[in-house]
């Protein structure tokens, strides 16, 4: 069945379409909303809400990305509504004031795992800017938009984001010489 | 890092608990779907508000007495000899005789020869005092005055054939038996000056004007009273502050907000004081504030360090621990809060002119169905606040003041008027309504058309 054939079926409600939907795409979308909520509990609800109005705006799909880019950026969404929800400041700093960190060459040693697991004990404002930016592709522009914060908060929340997680390599690698 | 690195995050799959299932998001949709239908109500009941007092604007001249017809009925003595009806009434002595318990009233009704476009008028006019008329009704002993009424039903209607159309009335307090009304509640309540029986009052004057309708031109009369639409230009300011310096709340929130609003209205004149109609309005609603957020935190803590095992015997071998600890403290975030919303919608006016003591006040309530234009920023209460995202959301206000009239000119009123005036809309993720009431004032141009 191709894409376009899922998405149409889907739209006409027929139940097989939709279930070949979510059994496709539903364990890598509960991996990205794990990505950007606090706990598994939040993920799972962000992952059905995420299908709901997938199934509900499929109809709006125009064809003009993948339909994966489409599903995440609106499991993105979700999740940046569930953060907003819970009142997460993002405080927006000068540039300048940050030092970044030399290189990412640190971060190529670990595994996904490691790196997932990292990523997820960043704190909440850091985690979801840096999600978008460094995994999604997202723009700092784009994710301003979608977060309702500047452009400066985001680039100043990436930094900050880096700089965290260089500390906690540093850490570990201290650890391990 | 490297692009592999990216795209490993990116594909990588998780397994969800058994909670969450196929099943489960169809039962979820479901429910969206009824809480939907449950919101087009909402919006529903709105319109229909709406298009209820376009209606209202529209209907015809209510049967109810308007304030040029009491004043009419309640003239001294008129005769204009370009009138064709004739209206006679029994004297007092007959009235006497005449007031039994089934007294009913006869009207006879005559072809009209005449063609001239007045006539149709006087006609309606004539049906409308017809109306006015009780044909049964019981004896009271306490109310002479209606006593005089139930005789004065006995009138007789004529419409003779005579070339020139004729109004005549057998003197002011017969005329105004005919409403069935006392001269004293025969009053016309003007917009910016109190009433005064038996003289001609024209509501926007700044004067009382006396005149002899016997030197206006047929009809001109009623045509000068006719009840008319008013154009009201309203704007109104108010302001709800949001303090709260309660320890024991995380969050809390010290701002004051605003609101601006401009009002076009039309309103119809239903007598006796009543006002009604619609218009349009736009407003800006506005909040600046401070937040305080104290929250416990848990912070985590990863130590790595290597640990070397010797055991006698064998190889000296090294263990790799990775210690997490986590702990808890309380942090205090503070930040500025700022949001701005701004709406059109659809007043649904009401007016009620009172004349209290010497001036004229004026009771306004008005409800608003609305959309907001833009919203941007964080949306607070004393403990709480909501970044708004979604520019098109429902909104629902109500206004009431209450304030003097004050006439400027033979045209135009102002009404100064202290409002309280109710604002909510529904924010669109969780559907919950969100209101505040705001005290203010407000500043109203009355103009007749």
């Amino acid at each position: 069945m191709t894409e376009q054939e899922l998405v149409e079926g889907c739209i006409k409600e027929d139940r097989k379409c939709q279930e070949i939907l979510w059994s496709q795409y539903s364990q890598k979308l509960f991996s990205l909303a794990m990505r950007y909520c606090q706990n598994q509990e939040e993920a799972e609800d962000a992952l059905m809400e995420s299908f709901v109005k997938i199934y509900n705006n499929l109809s709006k799909f125009r064809f003009q990305s993948s339909l994966e880019t489409w599903m995440r950026r609106v499991t993105v969404n979700v999740c940046i509504n569930k953060i907003r929800a819970r009142k997460v400041s993002f405080d927006s700093i000068d540039d300048k004031a940050i030092e970044l960190p030399s290189s990412d060459k640190a971060f190529e040693r670990l595994h996904v795992e490691q790196l997932l697991k990292l990523v997820g004990l960043l704190p909440e404002g850091y985690k979801a800017v840096f999600n978008m930016y460094a995994i999604e592709g997202y723009s700092h522009k784009e994710i301003a938009q979608t977060m309702g914060i500047d452009e400066g908060t985001s680039r100043s929340q990436f930094a900050k984001a880096r700089k965290a997680l260089q500390s906690m390599l540093d850490k570990w690698e201290g650890g391990k010489s | 890092m490297s692009e592999f690195q990216w795209d490993h995050l990116r594909e990588a799959e998780m397994t969800y608990s058994s909670r969450v299932s196929f099943d489960k998001v169809m039962e979820m949709r479901e429910e969206k779907k009824k809480r939907r239908v449950l919101f087009w109500w909402f919006s529903s009941a709105g319109l229909l508000l709406v298009g209820l007092g376009t209606l209202c604007l529209l209907w015809p001249t209510p049967s109810a007495p308007l304030a040029s017809e009491v004043a009419l009925t309640s003239s001294p003595s008129v005769i204009k000899p370009s009138e064709s009806a004739v209206v006679s009434t029994p004297r007092s002595s007959e009235l006497e005789s005449s007031s039994t318990p089934s007294a009913k009233s006869t009207i006879k009704s005559q072809p009209i020869v005449n063609s001239e476009p007045n006539q149709e008028k006087l006609n309606r006019l004539s049906d409308k005092l017809a109306m006015s008329i009780p044909v049964e009704a019981p004896e009271d002993r306490d109310a002479p005055w209606l006593n005089e009424r139930r005789a004065a039903s006995n009138i007789e209607f004529a419409h003779s054939g005579v070339q020139h159309n004729r109004l005549a009335m057998g003197n002011g307090a017969e005329g105004s038996a005919l409403m069935g009304r006392k001269d004293m509640a025969s009053q016309v309540y003007s917009l910016g000056l109190s009433p005064s029986y038996a003289e001609w009052l024209d509501p926007f004057a700044l004067r009382h004007e006396y005149f002899d309708d016997r030197l206006l031109p047929d009809n001109d009369l009623r045509n000068r009273f006719k009840p008319s639409l008013y154009a009201e230009f309203t704007a109104f300011t108010g302001s709800h502050n949001a303090i709260n310096f309660d320890n024991r709340d995380n969050l809390s929130v010290l701002g004051t907000q605003y609101h601006a609003h401009y009002q076009f209205a039309i309103l119809k004149d239903l007598g006796n004081g009543h006002l009604a109609g619609l218009g349009l309005a736009y407003g800006e609603w506005v909040g600046n504030g401070q937040y305080r957020d104290r929250r416990l935190e848990t912070f985590t803590e990863i130590d790595t360090f290597q640990v070397v095992v010797m055991i006698p015997g064998q190889p000296v071998q090294t263990v790799e621990v990775i210690d997490t600890n986590t702990f808890t403290e309380w942090s205090e975030t503070t930040g500025t809060l700022n949001y701005k919303i701004s709406k059109v919608s659809i007043p649904l006016a009401y007016r009620k002119y009172l004349p209290l003591g010497k001036s004229v006040w004026r009771l306004s309530a008005q409800l608003c169905p609305g959309m907001t234009t833009r919203t941007e920023g964080s949306y607070f209460s004393r403990t709480d606040y909501l970044p708004l995202s979604i520019q098109r959301q429902f909104t629902f206000d109500g206004r009431l003041a209450f304030g003097p009239s004050v006439p400027v000119s033979n045209v135009w009123t102002i009404v100064l008027e202290p409002n309280l005036f109710a604002q909510s809309f529904v924010e669109a993720q969780t559907r919950v309504a969100k209101a505040k009431l705001f005290s203010g004032f407000g500043v109203s141009l009355v103009g007749k058309l």
